[in-house]
């Protein structure tokens, strides 16, 4: 598949801005997603945290944008933020381990489970985050749109940090993971703490006050 | 029936504001004419004997109280009241008679010991409350590293720490200076986070405000600021900070400082070390969990030891603190408020609970027979 994999900074700013955007508000929305995600609870249902995680990226990348003229879309549930000249569109979705490494090519994230896909095909975007067990028969929505790119902001969260990228699918395979992108541009990462941290505040000597008593 | 001779206008005036009451709710309560307790306090005419023991009914306190010396009064501008919006012209009077015993209190203990003495510079024209409380830390040897215990700090640094037992949400904390003595009472009912805030924002008046200086919200912003710096030291936070942290982050890190979650956040935000949104989303999940009225993980209370150590003093030669309380005719429930959850009331007769006995305290004083 032809490839064109954006790795440097200079030319990640630069073909970002020939898309009218930028890196860093990329960055916010995609942290204020893994915010969102850490802020999950244990009473939160498992599989909403990663739900939860992605609505919240959709809503900051909307909120970066539609106020540049973008637009939302949701037809057909399948949510998107769309350029004001309408010919690209960016969806989120979670990407698998390949994600942000430039040598390999990734894909949306990995079934865990057996097939589900009639419950999975009603939302096909959601189960591209959730539940990516979706055979989209090799084509993309395009939402009656033939000339329009429809750009995945791919977004994957491992130990120690988050990476990303901002790509174009250019095909998929039958069981409905894309595996070829025309053009992918490297984000990131966004460098996180670990999870596990003890807290040892330093010794701090006791204070003696002394009381002296008057006779 | 006689008029009492000895009768003190002054002191009336001071158990009825330390009530909360105004001139007319006590008339009513002891059925005569507003005029009346008015007269009294202006020293017209005193009350006659069945009516002083009214007054010592509804004021609680003992008959004997009215007859003595003047008591030294303090008045509102002589204290940093916070949130004075928040707070009644009641409350507010209430805490200022607790304070008047407590300067009584401590002059009978400064009759007995010889304390520490007032070591609080002047900061109020250090550039911002940050310098001033970096300065502060400068001026104390205290470096980068964490207060263990607040309490301690000021009274080794001769500031006099007094509870302030009211249950009110309104009353956090106040200081003031007295003869060249610092004072600060603090709300012992508050967690133990909250209440350090409240001793280092009451630190900042001291340091700050002493000769005046702002007033209202902007005196209050200062102090807020400086005790957040003061708790929070900029290095030591920047060194500990975590990236992208969560509540729960934030909840084990702030053991560090002894502070409460909340004042975490907001020190996070002010060092820049979260972005304006992420700010938002703990400060709104910090309130939606209820950790702004219930601390989690809540750190050990902190006591005074200069109490501590006078009463354990005290009993080895046989005297109470309630023997200051009865030489001045004041009830015993007034010293025991003034020094409740800073000091172990271990005195016969005395089954009050302190704030302290929710841990194991092994500082435990000679056990009364």
């Amino acid at each position: 598949m032809q490839n064109v994999v954006f790795a440097e900074p200079f030319n990640i700013r630069d073909r970002l801005a020939e898309l009218g955007l930028e890196e860093g508000p990329l960055l916010d929305a995609i942290r204020q997603g893994y915010v969102a995600f850490i802020s999950c609870t244990d009473n939160h249902p498992p599989f909403s945290k990663g739900l939860i995680a992605w609505a919240e990226t959709v809503r900051a990348l909307r909120d970066y944008l539609v106020p540049a003229g973008w637009r939302r879309s949701d037809q057909k549930n399948y949510s998107m933020v769309v350029e004001p000249a309408g010919r690209l569109a960016i969806v989120v979705a979670t990407g698998d381990d390949g994600t942000g490494r430039s040598e390999t090519t990734p894909s949306t994230k990995a079934p865990k489970g057996p097939s589900t896909i009639d419950a999975v095909v009603i939302n096909r975007q959601l189960s591209l985050f959730v539940e990516p067990e979706l055979v989209l028969s090799g084509e993309l929505p395009s939402e009656d749109n033939d000339d329009r790119e429809t750009w995945f902001l791919l977004v994957h969260r491992s130990q120690g940090q988050v990476r990303c990228e901002l790509s174009l699918p250019l095909s998929m395979g039958p069981d409905g993971y894309i595996n070829g992108w025309k053009e992918r541009i490297i984000l990131g990462p966004i460098t996180l703490d670990g999870d596990v941290f003890d807290v040892n505040p330093p010794a701090v000597p006791d204070i003696t006050i002394p009381i002296e008593r008057r006779l | 029936m006689s008029q009492v001779e000895t009768f003190n206008p002054s002191r009336l005036t001071l158990a009825r504001k330390r009530r909360g009451l105004t001139r007319v709710a006590l008339a009513e309560m002891i059925e005569v004419d507003p005029r009346s307790v008015s007269a009294y306090e202006n020293g017209e005419f005193s009350p006659d004997t069945e009516k002083l023991q009214q007054l010592a009914k509804v004021l609680k306190f003992p008959a004997a109280y009215f007859s003595g010396p003047d008591i030294e009064e303090l008045s509102p501008d002589s204290a940093s009241f916070r949130a004075l919006s928040r707070r009644t012209a009641g409350q507010r009077d209430s805490a200022l008679g607790a304070g008047a015993f407590a300067l009584l209190l401590n002059k009978w203990i400064e009759e007995r010991f010889r304390l520490p003495a007032a070591n609080i510079p002047d900061l109020g024209r250090e550039t911002s409350p940050e310098a001033a409380a970096m300065a502060l830390r400068r001026y104390w040897d205290l470096g980068e590293l964490p207060i263990k215990n607040m309490i301690h700090l000021l009274e080794s640094h001769g500031v006099r720490v007094f509870s302030l037992a009211i249950d009110a949400a309104e009353v956090d904390a106040f200081s003031m200076w007295r003869d060249n003595t610092p004072f600060v009472f603090l709300n012992t009912r508050k967690s133990t986070e909250h209440s350090r805030f409240d001793a280092a924002h009451e630190l900042a008046h001291l340091v700050l405000h002493r000769h005046g200086a702002p007033q209202g919200q902007q005196a209050e912003r200062e102090a807020n600021a400086f005790a957040s710096a003061f708790l929070m030291p900029r290095g030591s936070v920047l060194a500990n900070a975590r990236r992208l942290p969560s509540v729960e982050d934030l909840i084990k890190l702030k053991k560090y400082w002894t502070v409460s979650v909340a004042a975490l956040a907001y020190r996070f935000r002010t060092l820049k070390i979260l972005t304006a949104w992420h700010y938002r989303t703990l400060a709104i999940e910090i309130s939606s969990r209820g950790f702004r009225k219930r601390e989690p993980e809540e750190a050990q209370r902190e006591t005074s030891q200069v109490l501590a150590k006078v009463f354990a003093s005290l009993r080895v030669d046989g005297v109470s603190k309630w023997d200051m309380a009865d030489e001045f005719h004041i009830p015993r429930e007034e010293v025991d408020q003034l020094v409740f959850g800073l000091a172990t009331i271990g005195l016969s007769g005395d089954q009050k609970r302190s704030a302290q006995n929710r841990r194991p305290h092994l500082r435990v004083l000679a056990s009364e027979g």
